[in-house]
């Protein structure tokens, strides 16, 4: 648990802890985390953006999801629990197999 | 937190209503290699039927108050786990070096994969093995058209147990065989009379042990091979049932991790139900050993590292088995997660 703001933490999501759990020391950490995050949000607002919010890094271990007017977020631990947020935000619903999702993804690249 | 090959596997034995789990349990149960593994079982109603025919039922075994496994109780499994895993850790059990759940014949075997991936503790200590399905050779094919819990058990079944041999008809084993080698071909199939099985097949190969996950790995692929070229050639539209589809995507350049941990998660949040499996080996941009994914409906193992590629083929190969979800729509949809990723990247 998280001493400061009292978030239970249950170690890093699958997608977070490297692609190998046969190690111990696969899970990238110091700066090079950081990177990862860094580069996972920016992914992460590529999708968001198709539903009209964002999603920032808090404090290196946390991401606020929030509505473009900022008037409503909340704050998540990993992915599942940004696609909720997502949708209870937004009240649409994150579907990756959504026509136009993957066209604005296609299109971009 | 020990490497995941390193913690306590976790085996769970389902299967419909009279396929032979509890029979097989017991012929497992007798094998001295198993002398040392734990075992959960399910009472079904107030007789506890289940918990009188398992015979070894020492103080290892824990016998769960409710009466299903699947929905109701997951608080008990956890609950029954942990308690067991303090008692092995205090020596007043011996110590078991695997845990075996038997499930009952009505059970849906994801909540209870979701339940061991989601409590902290038990995550820390265990791992799953394999889930092993028995199947009716006499009535499995009616039981899996009539009854979805059946088809859902074998699909998610990394080992099929065929009940039963002995007192079916010959052509209507292999007709049952021919559906599960069509409903989930990477699961291997194991023909037991009485429940008398290899116990070492069932239980001590699995895809998170270091010793056999090359072999593991190679035996998917294999099946998904044959399934793939037997199914291009029949074009037979009825494969499995009317909704159950089996494919394999293949992408012919390295993933990026990132887009694809984005690209699943959201597919198992808005989906989950409805994949039932997926798995495969994947060439991560810039991680030169395969990587090995393995999930059940909305949980995920832990990705892991093959030491080498089991052929030449360097190629992503996923396996899916899906209810009712187009092939084209999935393909399309991870290409295009991977592609933005490729293009971020072109661009930075």
């Amino acid at each position: 648990m998280c001493a400061l703001c009292g978030v239970l933490m249950d170690g890093p999501h699958w997608t977070e802890a490297g692609t190998d759990a046969g190690r111990t020391d696969d899970a990238p950490v110091g700066h090079q985390r950081q990177l990862d995050r860094d580069y996972r949000i920016s992914l992460i607002n590529r999708v968001l953006g198709h539903y009209g919010c964002t999603a920032r890094d808090f404090a290196g271990s946390q991401y606020v999801v929030q509505n473009l007017s900022g008037g409503a977020s909340e704050v998540v631990i990993n992915l599942p629990q940004m696609w909720q947020a997502m949708e209870n935000i937004t009240r649409k619903v994150a579907d990756p197999l959504d026509a136009k999702l993957i066209g604005r993804l296609e299109g971009r690249a | 937190m020990a490497a995941y090959s390193r913690l306590t596997p976790l085996f769970i034995v389902t299967g419909f209503l009279g396929s032979g789990k509890t029979t097989l349990l017991n012929r497992m149960l007798r094998h001295p290699s198993l002398k040392d593994a734990a075992v959960l079982v399910n009472e079904f109603g107030d007789v506890g039927l289940d918990h009188f025919l398992v015979e070894k039922m020492d103080e290892n075994t824990v016998l769960l108050e409710s009466g299903c496994l699947c929905c109701t109780i997951r608080d008990d499994l956890k609950d029954a786990i942990i308690e067991l895993n303090s008692k092995r850790e205090r020596g007043e059990v011996p110590y078991y070096k695997r845990m075996i759940i038997e499930t009952t014949g009505l059970a849906d075997p994801s909540p209870i994969i979701f339940t061991l991936n989601s409590d902290i503790i038990i995550k820390h200590h265990y791992r799953l093995g394999s889930i092993i399905t028995t199947v009716d050779a006499v009535n499995g094919l009616k039981q899996m058209k009539r009854h979805a819990e059946s088809v859902k058990q074998a699909s998610v079944a990394d080992r099929i147990v065929i009940s039963k041999t002995d007192i079916a008809e010959k052509a209507d084993t292999e007709r049952l065989r021919a559906k599960l080698e069509r409903l989930n071909p990477s699961a291997e199939l194991i023909e037991a009379v009485d429940g008398d099985v290899d116990v070492k097949k069932l239980l001590r190969a699995d895809i998170y042990d270091a010793r056999t996950k090359g072999a593991e790995v190679r035996r998917w692929l294999a099946a998904e091979e044959k399934n793939d070229s037997a199914h291009h050639h029949s074009h037979d539209v009825n494969r499995h049932d009317e909704h159950i589809r089996t494919f394999t995507l293949t992408f012919d350049d390295a993933l990026d991790w990132t887009a694809f941990g984005i690209w699943l998660t959201m597919l198992l949040h808005a989906h989950g139900e409805k994949v039932l499996r997926v798995k495969g080996i994947l060439n991560v941009k810039g991680v030169e050993a395969p990587v090995v994914i393995n999930g059940v409906q909305h949980v995920v193992h832990p990705p892991m590292h093959l030491k080498a590629w089991p052929d030449d083929d360097r190629r992503s190969r996923i396996v899916f088995i899906v209810d009712d979800i187009e092939q084209d729509l999935i393909e399309r949809s991870l290409a295009a997660f991977n592609a933005a990723a490729a293009a971020d990247a072109a661009a930075a």
